[in-house]
């Protein structure tokens, strides 16, 4: 875990002009009660390879990398960067005053419905060769599962052939 | 008694050692990186901002400065984070200019798939641009302009 927050010390959610700051689990541990009760059960996992060692060199994590992020990555793009949007939300961005390129694709994502993590990798952690690659598999296995938007009410009705309210 | 002559010889030896470093510190006239003292506070330098929009070649084949900031850009021997926009395989999508072509050459003129080793790190040529002072004097013309 000190390599992961060593690096994440160079960059703007740890130093920047606003002195605002974003801490670890800022980013990786839901607010709301039962995605954070999720996440702390799933820590576990993090604990025990500690724990173990897994990644206790600068060669072993480095090996690790690209499956570490990539786990992340499937969590933030599921929940639509969830903890990205608990600080930074579409609603409250002044276009006007963003760089114009920022402007330009903020824009398009909201038009086409893209979330912050799809354009916005590596930006507390280094990133590992073939890190784009890794991402577009991960969009496309998340794409290639059964969808799980809220339940079609109007589907089950129509089912069970019960039309009126 | 040998024991005892030996220990005030390496005593004596000890206190010359020191003694001589004191001296050559004083004399030599060492100055800190930081050049000033530690007393002084030390003046930060000026930051100048990323200036928006394309500024012109000044001369033909003059690498094309960056018009945005690239604070934060991982390049490094594992990654580049420019070719996440400007690699020929996500220019088009992402509305970024391509690497020129002769990026995609190596050494002896093989045609590459993957930016070539040679220009792996775009900041050797290619800086942001802002209107500051050069760090170093340049007396570079071009052959026509």
């Amino acid at each position: 875990m000190e390599t992961n927050l060593g690096e994440y010390r160079e960059t703007v959610h740890y130093n920047n002009h606003s002195g605002v700051r974003a801490i670890c689990s800022d980013c990786h541990v839901p607010h709301e009660w039962q995605y954070k009760m999720k996440a702390k059960i799933m820590a576990v996992k993090d604990v025990y390879h500690e724990v173990l060692g897994t990644i206790s060199t600068p060669e072993k994590y480095e090996e690790r990398r690209l499956e570490m992020a990539s786990a992340v990555w499937t969590k933030m793009k599921a929940s639509d960067s969830r903890e990205c949007r608990n600080c930074h939300a579409f609603e409250y961005m002044d276009f006007t005053i963003q760089e114009t390129r920022a402007a330009q694709n903020h824009q398009k994502a909201i038009d086409t419905g893209m979330t912050c993590i799809d354009c916005h990798q590596g930006i507390a952690h280094d990133l590992a060769p073939g890190y784009l690659e890794e991402y577009n598999h991960v969009v496309k296995k998340l794409a290639a599962q059964p969808h799980q938007g809220p339940i079609d009410v109007a589907g089950i009705k129509s089912f069970l052939g019960t039309q009126s309210e | 008694m040998k024991l005892h002559v030996l220990a005030v010889a390496s005593a004596l030896a000890a206190t010359l050692t020191f003694a001589g470093f004191v001296g050559a510190q004083q004399s030599g006239g060492v100055t800190s990186l930081r050049n000033a003292g530690i007393d002084e506070t030390n003046a930060i330098e000026d930051v100048y901002r990323q200036d928006e929009g394309r500024e012109p070649r000044n001369y033909r084949q003059q690498p094309p400065i960056v018009p945005h900031s690239i604070e934060q850009y991982q390049i490094d021997l594992r990654t580049n984070q420019c070719l996440t926009c400007h690699d020929w395989t996500t220019a088009g999508d992402r509305g970024a200019p391509t690497l020129s072509m002769t990026h995609y050459l190596d050494r002896q003129g093989t045609q590459l798939d993957t930016v070539a080793g040679t220009r792996w790190f775009c900041n050797q040529c290619h800086v942001p641009q802002a209107d500051a002072p050069a760090l170093v004097g340049n007396t570079f013309k071009p052959s026509s302009n």
